[in-house]
């Protein structure tokens, strides 16, 4: 701070030319000073002021500003959880697809360029694109569904005019193969059918980002998006392998009997874990607009069907858990019998007439309906209408699959009045169950008789694969004694290999029963029938059940033992495989 | 500000100039600003009177405004700073989350694909014309698997195995 406003060599020089007049200074008054003061300490306040205006009143609005100028909200990528397989292939993702609009009126190069440039990435012709094009001069939509590849090509032409608006998409990439159990989204993003909608809250992941369908961006996206959580799927139990082995037998079988319809089913007996699950009719889930209303439901959960000789081992294990039969007794098999206006045959009454007495394996093997008669009118009707209750005939079997349709069997009063209801009972008409009922039933003799549910769903795993959720499922309650299900088991297998030669399969102890059912017509039976097959396998260390169900097989010689029955053999064949079971002489090997 | 607490002090001329004989008259003034005014022949040199020392609040307030005039410095450097820093902190927020978004998008399209694939690849076995078959337990041989042994511990390494014979010729095939 210099004392003058001229340098000392200035003052100097001053001095020694010209004497300056100093000029007298002007006595700082105290006023001025105070003056000075106050209006600096008035503009310190000023900007205090405003300072606490922009931080405290307007803070928020100016953080909004700047945080939308940042912000460029983006298609939600993930909305739900994939659905894997039991080996972890993916069975349904989330992906983005676009939809290309073009603009003609604002390209920059000629329209038929243009068409061919995009001609080859779309793979359509040039003058369809052409026609297309020409038709209006803004908002032209030029294709659906384009994958992320071909949008990135698109986009890489840097063709002015053309827009791809981003939509988020599920995607089944097995298409018909697991349709009728994972069921689909249809394109506004809304569940519809199968596992998508009975777990939608499960599947959605938890997300706060803004508006799920707005343009996509490379630039910024928000910290929410980007801290995803835990990136899991929904592991079912199904093995694709064995799924699509058994979707293409069932499908080939149903169409070589021009069946109405048909299923086959395995399940691990011990947990209820369900291998495969393939019905036909089934569909496309990414082109569910396409498919038949009808196809939507899985009928081998949703629909009744009598279950007819396949029941017949099931009421054996009833008599003999009740205790009014043993193993090794005899009945008398007349051929027919009568209940007031009705009479009851067997299958092969016509030729064969009665059988005279058969012991209880026989009974099973010649599918005896007068046998299951006899055996079963030997316990009161209020009992066996207990046991019936007690295996939850009329009850859900608790699969993970929406829409279970309950059992039907006769009330009470009727079932113990009328002595018909019991008898037809015996031989498995005259009540009706779902497939997968059935198949839970079967599995009690296969699992030392124990109840338990089948499912479909492992759980919600991550990618560590520590599981995160898994569906709550009641307890297995006992039913059957061992010794019961054991000596039943030993009965179905002579069936198996005394009789359905079809079922057999070199070197595995298998035990099964075939079941051709008269399926009701207006109030009587028609001509239709029902086909099945219920194995069980293998018979030293029971593991595994499969039933096979063809609906109305058309020709003469549509039965169970041969319309279902080679089906069971292939689907088991290739169960054995996948799963390791080795047949019985190696696994007896030391 | 520090002008009006320095008062000027005058520069005691060299003597037998011109300006001497302007001095009585600055000098009058000067005394009468002074006070007591001292009496100065012209060659002996006046002793200059001194300026008053500050009042303490005056030095307490010089003081605090060289500490203000730092930390005012201070202050701006350092808000220059962070907002170059928060410039550059969202410059590499921005491009790490459009590499990310970039990897999430890749990810997504390869396992799209692989599943496409998968699922290709078992429609064309399926197809009539292949010769392949599903598999059955007749054309598969089961093993069990033999029950594991005690890990047996490996023998010493046997230093300069791989050593040729030193040669003065090499050997050429």
């Amino acid at each position: 701070m210099a004392s003058s406003v001229f340098s000392g060599r200035t003052r100097r020089r001053r001095r020694r030319s010209t004497p300056v007049v100093a000029q007298p200074l002007a006595a700082p008054s105290r006023f001025r000073v105070i003056l000075v003061w106050a209006l600096l300490m008035l503009a310190l306040g000023a900007i205090a002021v405003r300072l606490v205006w922009l931080q405290l009143l307007q803070g928020d609005d100016l953080a909004q500003i700047a945080q939308r100028q940042r912000y460029l909200p983006t298609v939600q990528r993930q909305l739900r959880h994939p659905i894997v397989d039991r080996q972890g292939n993916m069975l349904a993702v989330d992906r983005v697809i676009y939809t290309l609009y073009a603009h003609p009126q604002l390209f920059k190069e000629p329209l038929n360029q243009v068409a061919a440039h995009l001609s080859s990435i779309l793979e359509t012709s040039e003058s369809e694109l052409m026609t297309q094009l020409n038709r209006q001069p803004t908002g032209i939509r030029v294709i659906n569904d384009l994958p992320e590849e071909t949008a990135n090509r698109i986009r890489r032409l840097r063709l002015d005019g053309l827009e791809l608006i981003p939509h988020q998409q599920r995607f089944y990439p097995h298409q018909h193969l697991f349709a009728p159990i994972i069921g689909f989204v249809n394109l506004d993003g809304a569940a519809q059918a199968g596992l998508e909608i009975a777990y939608e809250d499960e599947l959605l992941l938890a997300s706060d980002s803004a508006d799920p369908a707005s343009e996509i961006s490379d630039d910024l996206e928000p910290a929410a998006a980007v801290a995803q959580t835990v990136k899991a799927s929904l592991q079912l139990t199904l093995d694709s392998r064995l799924q699509r082995i058994a979707q293409q037998e069932l499908q080939t079988a149903v169409e070589r009997h021009r069946a109405k319809r048909g299923t086959v089913m395995a399940m691990d007996a011990h947990t209820g874990e369900i291998l495969a699950l393939a019905t036909v009719p089934t569909y496309d889930p990414n082109r569910y607009y396409e498919a038949d209303m009808g196809a939507f439901r899985n009928w081998a959960v949703s629909d009744l069907y009598e279950p007819g000789s396949t029941f017949k081992s099931i009421n054996i294990a009833i008599a003999l858990e009740e205790g009014v039969i043993t193993p090794d007794e005899r009945v008398n098999d007349s051929g027919s019998m009568r209940f007031g206006p009705w009479t009851i045959r067997n299958h092969d009454s016509a030729q064969m007439g009665g059988r005279g007495m058969l012991s209880i394996t026989d009974v099973l093997k010649y599918s005896s309906n007068i046998g299951m008669v006899q055996i079963m009118q030997k316990m009161p009707a209020e009992t066996y209408l207990d046991w019936l209750e007690k295996l939850t005939l009329d009850q859900p079997a608790g699969i993970d699959l929406p829409a279970e349709a309950k059992g039907q069997m006769k009330d009470r009063e009727q079932f113990i009045r009328s002595r018909i209801e019991p008898a037809t009972t015996a031989f498995g008409q005259g009540f009706s169950l779902s497939p997968i009922k059935m198949l839970q039933i079967q599995a009690l003799l296969a699992n030392g008789g124990k109840l338990v549910t089948p499912h479909v769903i492992r759980g919600l795993v991550a990618e560590d694969g520590t599981t995160l959720w898994q569906p709550s499922r009641p307890r297995p309650k006992a039913l059957f004694s061992p010794q019961t299900s054991q000596q039943v088991l030993t009965m179905m297998e002579t069936v198996v290999q005394d009789g359905t030669e079809a079922a057999r399969i070199p070197g595995y102890r298998i035990g099964g029963k075939t079941g051709t059912a008269q399926k009701a017509a207006g109030g009587t039976y028609g001509r239709g029938r029902i086909t099945s097959f219920v194995g069980i396998l293998p018979i030293e260390d029971p593991r595994y059940v499969v039933l096979s169900i063809i609906d109305e097989p058309q020709g003469d010689n549509a039965y169970g033992s041969t319309v279902a029955a080679p089906l069971f053999k292939e689907v088991t064949e290739s169960l054995v495989v996948l799963e390791g079971l080795a047949p019985a002489a190696v696994s007896a090997a030391p | 500000m520090s002008a009006a607490s320095k008062s000027y002090r005058p520069r005691p001329l060299p003597p037998g100039t011109q300006a001497a004989a302007a001095h009585p008259r600055g000098r009058r003034s000067a005394r009468g600003r002074l006070g007591t005014p001292k009496s100065s022949p012209a060659p002996n040199p006046t002793p200059v009177p001194l300026a008053p020392e500050p009042s303490p609040a005056l030095k307490v307030l010089s003081q605090v405004q060289v500490v203000s005039a730092v930390l005012a410095g201070a202050l701006v450097s350092l808000a220059l700073v962070s907002y170059g820093a928060s410039v550059y902190v969202d410059r590499q927020l921005n491009q790490a989350n459009r590499r990310l978004h970039q990897l999430q998008r890749q990810e997504e399209q390869l396992t799209t694909a692989q599943e496409v694939l998968k699922n290709h690849l078992a429609q064309q076995a399926e197809l009539d014309g292949t010769a392949l078959q599903r598999p059955q337990p007749d054309h598969v041989i089961f093993l069990r698997p033999a029950p594991s042994r005690a890990k047996s511990p490996l023998p010493p390494a046997t230093t300069g195995r791989f050593v040729l014979p030193r040669v003065d010729t090499p050997l050429g095939y």
